[in-house]
């Protein structure tokens, strides 16, 4: 005869094995964000039930770091000359789409001249940063635009020796250059999805 | 109980020449991370006209900066001037209405079957076309014609534009063949008696083992015990003895053949269609074989190893216990082999079979030679010829001139040695199919001398036509 089965309400003491579940009420933290923030807190479940330490918790932070460098992985084969991202919290320099202090001037002139000094026409809240980017994108000496990212293309245009400007790598390596996808992928690239 | 023969980790029975580590052994490998086909062509295409340009200015700028006329180069292919000479380097797009084209296909009736593949979309009315960065420019005269170029290769065109807006080519210029690395005298190396250093490598391809026919069984047998020296009287074996490598250039396995049609199984696996007869015999004839010698195994057309090139290297595990023989390796198609003293380049046949489309000609040493000029080895790729999407390389383009260009898989053995301008001399192999021929090629690594065994069944195939 099976043993009798306790039920939930009678549970004391040494409660049995309860399996936890994933809170969706907290906000989770995203792909690429610093490693010290995504400790137990996913996994918290309100209420005051006891919980053993069991292997559920790590696979779903390990699943988010898999992700975010997986990608950096796909883009350290493909484009070696990129610094080591394995250090999540690398201190990148923040970027103004504006650009007031004006330290992308030299190819923002080159910018200028190749679309005619002329504003694009339904562009007119473009920012600096975003038009010098497309028309880094449109230079046809750099090669296709479409299918990678902008900062995958600016390394293959170096290693083929055509001196692409170091003002679009200063960009693409900033803090927004490489986390939004209006400034990091090309103009094609579909971003709402 | 018998005990397993051990394998020797090292085919010491006869020396050969180490195999340089090289850059251009992993020329053609993809790697784990390029599994994404996401990328576009056009990819390719840039980046061959980039890298290839130089070579092809350099060598038009020599050619043509004497000539009447003073031609100047001009960089935009939509640049030049009507009425004046000059020379554009672009990519050549060869427009041929036999193509088999998608949108033809698609909007012709459904009940209609399809015409059967051509052997050649080559038609008078092809028209060739240059095309850059800019734009394209349609060449005419018989130059062009005459030059038989086809989609893909980068090429310099002398001349000016009529009237009309097309292009009249007077003189075209090619990349030219590559340099070649000059063979440093090494004193170890196993030196014959003609006294000449290198080694003898036999060639071969096609060996199609799966094929329902008798008699290729019994070919491959005896080719086994020839490599392996265990045919013949003692001359025959001495000089047999003296072959150290044995490359097969694809096909080694077919497709089973089906005898009738079964009802297929909606669940599971077809049975009738699968077997493992055909790589476990293979991987016998390759045991054998590699404890005497290193064997380099490339894929082909009918190899299970991807349809598009550069095919990778089948999987060492496939064999059986051949992986632990140091001496067995798995190349990818097309590969390089880097011997000491000498640099093979061999392809599995899929390439000069595309090109063989394009041309009027039947001359397939003429187009393997062509694709030393153009210093591209499959230039119809992507258009005709299946590839991957490469983003940032072309392992297709030749930085090297190789020693020994070796082609599988044609319909006959020919072979010659082409000379470059610039001194470098590659002997050319084309291999024929083995289990139709029974044909094995002999190379030596040192003369560039080919020598041709040909492995007859003559009784069976009396028995056979009785």
């Amino acid at each position: 005869m099976p043993a009798a089965r306790r039920d939930s309400a009678g549970r004391a003491g040494s409660a049995p094995y309860v399996q936890q579940k994933l809170s969706f009420s907290h906000s989770k933290p995203g792909a690429s964000a610093p490693l010290g923030k995504t400790t137990k807190k996913s996994t918290s479940v309100p209420g005051s039930r006891k919980q053993t330490d069991t292997p559920p918790p790590p696979p779903v932070q390990e699943e988010l770091l898999d992700e975010s460098s997986d990608e950096e992985e796909e883009q350290e084969a493909r484009t070696p000359t990129l610094p080591p991202k394995s250090v999540e919290n690398v201190k990148r320099a923040k970027l103004d789409v504006q650009d007031k202090a004006g330290k992308f001037g030299p190819y923002w002139t080159e910018a200028q001249e190749r679309m005619g000094h002329q504003d694009p026409v339904h562009g007119k809240d473009e920012s600096k940063v975003y038009r010098m980017l497309r028309v880094f994108d449109l230079s046809y000496e750099y090669g296709p635009c479409i299918g990678m990212s902008r900062l995958e293309r600016w390394e293959r245009a170096e290693a083929m020796g055509l001196e692409p400007p170091p003002e679009v790598r200063e960009i693409l390596m900033t803090e927004e250059g490489t986390k939004d996808a209006r400034l990091a992928q090309c103009i094609y690239f579909e971003t709402d999805a | 109980m018998l005990e397993e023969l051990p394998i020797p980790s090292h085919p010491c029975a006869r020396p050969s020449l180490p195999v340089h580590g090289s850059d251009l052994k992993t020329a053609f490998d993809l790697g784990p991370n390029a599994k994404s086909y996401k990328q576009q062509y056009a990819n390719i295409y840039f980046i061959r006209l980039a890298k290839l340009r130089k070579a092809v200015e350099a060598r038009a700028r020599a050619k043509w900066s004497n000539v009447d006329g003073n031609p100047k180069y001009v960089q935009r292919v939509l640049d030049v001037q009507k009425g004046e000479l000059c020379y554009i380097i672009g990519t050549v797009y060869m427009d041929m209405p036999l193509k088999p084209n998608v949108l033809e296909d698609i909007s012709k009736d459904h009940w209609i079957a399809a015409p059967p593949p051509r052997p050649k979309i080559y038609s008078p009315d092809d028209s060739a076309m240059l095309e850059d960065e800019s734009g394209r420019i349609r060449l005419v005269g018989d130059r062009v014609t005459r030059s038989r170029p086809v989609t893909g290769v980068i090429m310099g065109a002398l001349g000016a534009e009529t009237a009309k807006g097309d292009f009249e080519v007077v003189d075209v210029c090619w990349a030219g063949m590559p340099p070649q690395p000059k063979a440093e005298g090494e004193d170890e190396m196993d030196v014959d008696e003609e006294g000449q250093k290198g080694e003898w490598v036999a060639l071969t391809s096609g060996l199609d083992i799966g094929g329902s026919a008798a008699p290729s069984d019994m070919r491959i047998e005896l080719l086994v015990e020839l490599l392996t020296s265990e045919l013949g009287g003692n001359d025959s074996q001495s000089e047999t003895a003296r072959i150290s490598r044995l490359i097969l250039a694809g096909n080694s396995l077919t497709p089973p053949i089906r005898q009738e049609e079964l009802i297929k199984k909606r669940y599971g696996y077809d049975s009738s269609s699968y077997s493992p007869a055909p790589t476990l015999s293979l991987a016998a004839h390759l045991l054998d074989l590699s404890r005497s010698m290193p064997v380099h195994l490339l894929p082909g057309a009918s190899d299970p190893a991807g349809a598009t090139l550069p095919q990778q290297a089948l999987p060492k595990a496939m064999f059986g216990d051949v992986k632990k023989a140091s001496g067995f390796s798995c190349e990818t198609n097309p590969c390089w082999i880097p011997l000491e003293g000498c640099l093979m380049l061999g392809a599995g046949g899929q390439t000069i079979d595309d090109i063989f489309r394009y041309v009027d000609t039947d001359d397939r040493l003429e187009m393997a030679r062509n694709t030393l000029l153009w210093r591209h080895i499959a230039p119809t790729a992507p258009d005709t010829l299946w590839c991957y999407p490469f983003s940032d390389r072309d392992p297709f383009i030749i930085t090297t001139t190789p020693h020994v260009y070796f082609i599988g898989n044609q319909p006959r053995f020919e072979t010659s040695i082409v000379r470059g301008a610039d001194g470098q001399q590659t002997r050319i192999i084309l291999l024929p199919r083995f289990s139709q021929t029974g044909e094995v090629a002999l190379v030596h690594t040192g003369t560039l001398e080919v020598r041709k065994l040909t492995i007859e069944l003559g009784g069976w195939e009396a028995v056979k036509r009785e």
